[in-house]
């Protein structure tokens, strides 16, 4: 079995210093993995990236994420990465990692993603330059999500968005936003290739639980979604099913 | 000329968000009459406050009734076992 924690949506900035130390530490007996949903900063400034960063130094439990929207607002999305990754977390964009745990592996693909609606009410690759720019950057996130995740070869495969791939996960939020949520290519990319798991944020007014069409389980772990520090999940396997 | 209500709340919402003092996307904003409703969930009592401050800035002649609340994070009580 394979015990993920998840949450996202954190947006840390100074006021947030220790406000989840003491949960995350907790994790080194109930967790394998920790993954973190993007939108680690409040509006996206490195100092913001440097108080979440202290906040994970020194887990036990291995930890990945993805930037989010919010961390790209200031143009210091590079820098929050290069700050977070200096805290042991491995932060992933058109990436994998295979992690190594106690009798199995467990690979992640990482990637933002962006939006564009869900199918028979999204955006095409049509008109305007800046139309074609939009839709055509979740396209690029969905092929490079669809690339790496085919590059993992592990027991269990994750997926890790900070935008959703499907709808169900987004009810709450207003219908006439869906489009900048989420896009139906990131599970495209997904069910072509099969995962186990399919973690985001950025819906703070979804819900927790979807599927993709081709039945992988998503979860939305928005913070203000789940309202915990994070979420616990136990992915079973063939040779160690119970949880 | 009087800014009507609609573009009104949807400068306050704009505002919240670039304001960096904020940051907020997700306040909800009503503006009747002379009043601007707010609605929402912050990280902090920090964050509450700055809502505050900006909403006041960016509508000076308007009553603000906050009703931003604070979220109370917990740790998780249970595994879901995905099969």
């Amino acid at each position: 079995m394979i015990r993920i924690a998840a949450v996202g949506d954190v947006h840390f900035g100074e006021d947030s210093r220790a406000s989840m130390r003491a949960d995350l530490e907790a994790l080194e007996e109930s967790a394998d993995l920790l993954l973190i949903a993007g939108d680690l900063t409040r509006h996206g400034v490195a100092d913001e990236a440097a108080v979440l960063a202290d906040e994970l130094d020194g887990l036990e439990v291995p930890t990945v994420a993805v930037l989010g929207n919010h961390d790209y607002h200031c143009g210091q999305e590079k820098e929050i990465r290069d700050v977070i990754e200096g805290s042991g977390v491995h932060v992933l964009e058109g990436e994998h990692e295979v992690i190594e745990l106690d009798g199995a592996t467990v690979g992640v693909a990482g990637t933002k993603g962006f939006g564009g609606g869900f199918a028979g009410a999204c955006a095409t690759d049509f008109g305007e330059p800046e139309m074609k720019a939009f839709v055509r950057h979740t396209q690029a996130q969905a092929d490079s999500l669809r690339e790496v995740l085919s590059d993992i070869e592990a027991d269990a495969r994750i997926v890790l968005l900070h935008y959703s791939p499907v709808e169900a996960t987004l009810v709450g939020e207003r219908l006439e936003i869906y489009p900048f949520l989420g896009s139906y290519l990131l599970a495209e990319a997904i069910d072509d290739v099969g995962a186990d798991l399919v973690v985001h944020g950025h819906a703070h007014n979804g819900k927790e639980k979807g599927l993709t069409p081709g039945g992988v389980h998503v979860r939305n772990v928005a913070q203000p979604v789940i309202q915990r520090t994070y979420n616990l999940y136990c992915l079973g396997s063939d040779d160690d099913p119970v949880c | 000329m009087a800014t009507q209500p609609t573009y009104l709340a949807q400068k306050i919402r704009a505002g919240l968000a670039k304001d960096p003092r904020v940051a907020e996307l997700g306040i909800q904003v009503e503006v009747k009459e002379d009043l601007v409703f707010l609605w929402g969930e912050v990280a902090t009592e920090t964050r509450r406050d700055a809502v505050d401050q900006v909403v006041r800035e960016l509508a000076p002649d308007f009553e603000v009734r906050n009703e931003v609340t604070v979220e109370e994070l917990r740790a998780p009580n249970s595994v879901e076992e995905l099969s």
